[in-house]
């Protein structure tokens, strides 16, 4: 799944919000358009569900927090799985305690193009 | 749009969409418990995949497993109580935007039967006057010679349920629908992402 993740993270540091489709049945308005499913490895991929903050005024955060990526491709799906709440909570935990060193800052032209 | 297919979904998010549904059907809101309670039974004598179990209780039919849904519901912000003075509280779907609901719609994908039996006893049961409910709960089937708090109706005993829906609606249903991700989302919403960019580090190859 290797060079599919570096197209997928390609993808999302190009254009975040034009690279997954936006979950419709969210509920709270203040995630609307907020939260994405991006197929890791095409159609019949993993999925992948992240966050990309909301602008604060004219500012744009630019950052996209993964909240879940399954480990079965997309038909294999089990429900009974998702654990959104570990891996999301865990990425929130670590940038409020400051662990800024999980995160990265990636311009697309570091993503090797071999991996397109 | 997905491939359509068979996705197995917890039964827990079967419980919390037929409850969405079923307060959905009421044309204001759902006035108290007791009126939820009695008309979700009604609904479920009717079916076959049944979410609920039901106990003998002083006021009819009474589940525990609804009122531990309908609390999820009112703490995920997905159902609203307003309160009726001393007759309790009345309850109604928050609506996510202004497009169609689209729990009638999944609920149909899960066992069409189910949203007909709600739609009927909502019709029914709905709007009678709150000693006439509660009587009619009393005659409910087995209700009579069970003992005090002996179950007379049984929940289905699967843990999972099966859903014709495409991936993607599958993926919004359980996702809309769970308290985990509930959790997950208040914390990215209160979370200030744009305080701390400036400290995060480039990344110089993947």
């Amino acid at each position: 799944m290797a060079g599919a993740l570096k197209t997928a993270a390609r993808k999302l540091a190009q254009d975040p919000r034009g690279a997954g489709k936006a979950l419709r049945g969210i509920h709270d308005p203040e995630l609307q358009g907020a939260v994405y499913r991006l197929h890791v490895g095409g159609p019949g991929g993993h999925r992948l569900f992240y966050y990309v903050p909301p602008s604060r005024g004219s500012a744009q955060v630019g950052l996209v927090v993964p909240i879940f990526l399954s480990s079965e491709r997309r038909k294999d799906f089990n429900y009974d799985d998702v654990d959104v709440n570990a891996l999301g909570a865990d990425i929130v935990s670590d940038y409020r305690a400051g662990r800024f060193d999980a995160f990265g800052i990636l311009e697309p032209e570091v993503v090797p193009e071999c991996a397109l | 749009m997905g491939s359509a297919q068979v996705c197995l979904v917890p039964v827990g998010t079967y419980r919390r969409l037929w409850l969405l549904y079923l307060l959905e059907r009421f044309r204001d809101a759902c006035f108290g418990k007791v009126r939820l309670q009695k008309v979700a039974y009604f609904s479920e004598e009717r079916m076959g995949q049944r979410p609920f179990a039901f106990q003998k209780a002083p006021y009819g039919p009474y589940s525990e497993g609804l009122e531990e849904t309908l609390e999820q519901l009112l703490s995920m912000g997905l159902v609203k109580a307003e309160p009726l003075g001393k007759d309790g509280n009345k309850y109604r779907v928050v609506r996510a935007g202004d497009g169609e609901s689209p729990y009638g719609r999944w609920l149909e994908s899960v066992d069409p039967p189910a949203k007909i039996a709600i739609d009927q006893a909502v019709a029914q049961y709905g709007y009678l006057p709150q000693e006439r409910l509660i009587e009619t709960g009393h005659s409910a089937a087995g209700f009579e010679e069970a003992a005090p708090f002996d179950e007379i109706l049984s929940a289905s005993s699967s843990e999972t349920v099966e859903v014709s829906l495409d991936t993607d609606e599958c993926d919004e249903l359980v996702l809309s629908l769970s308290p985990a991700f509930d959790a997950v989302r208040r914390q990215l919403e209160e979370t200030d992402w744009a305080a701390h960019v400036d400290r995060i580090a480039p990344i110089d190859r993947l």
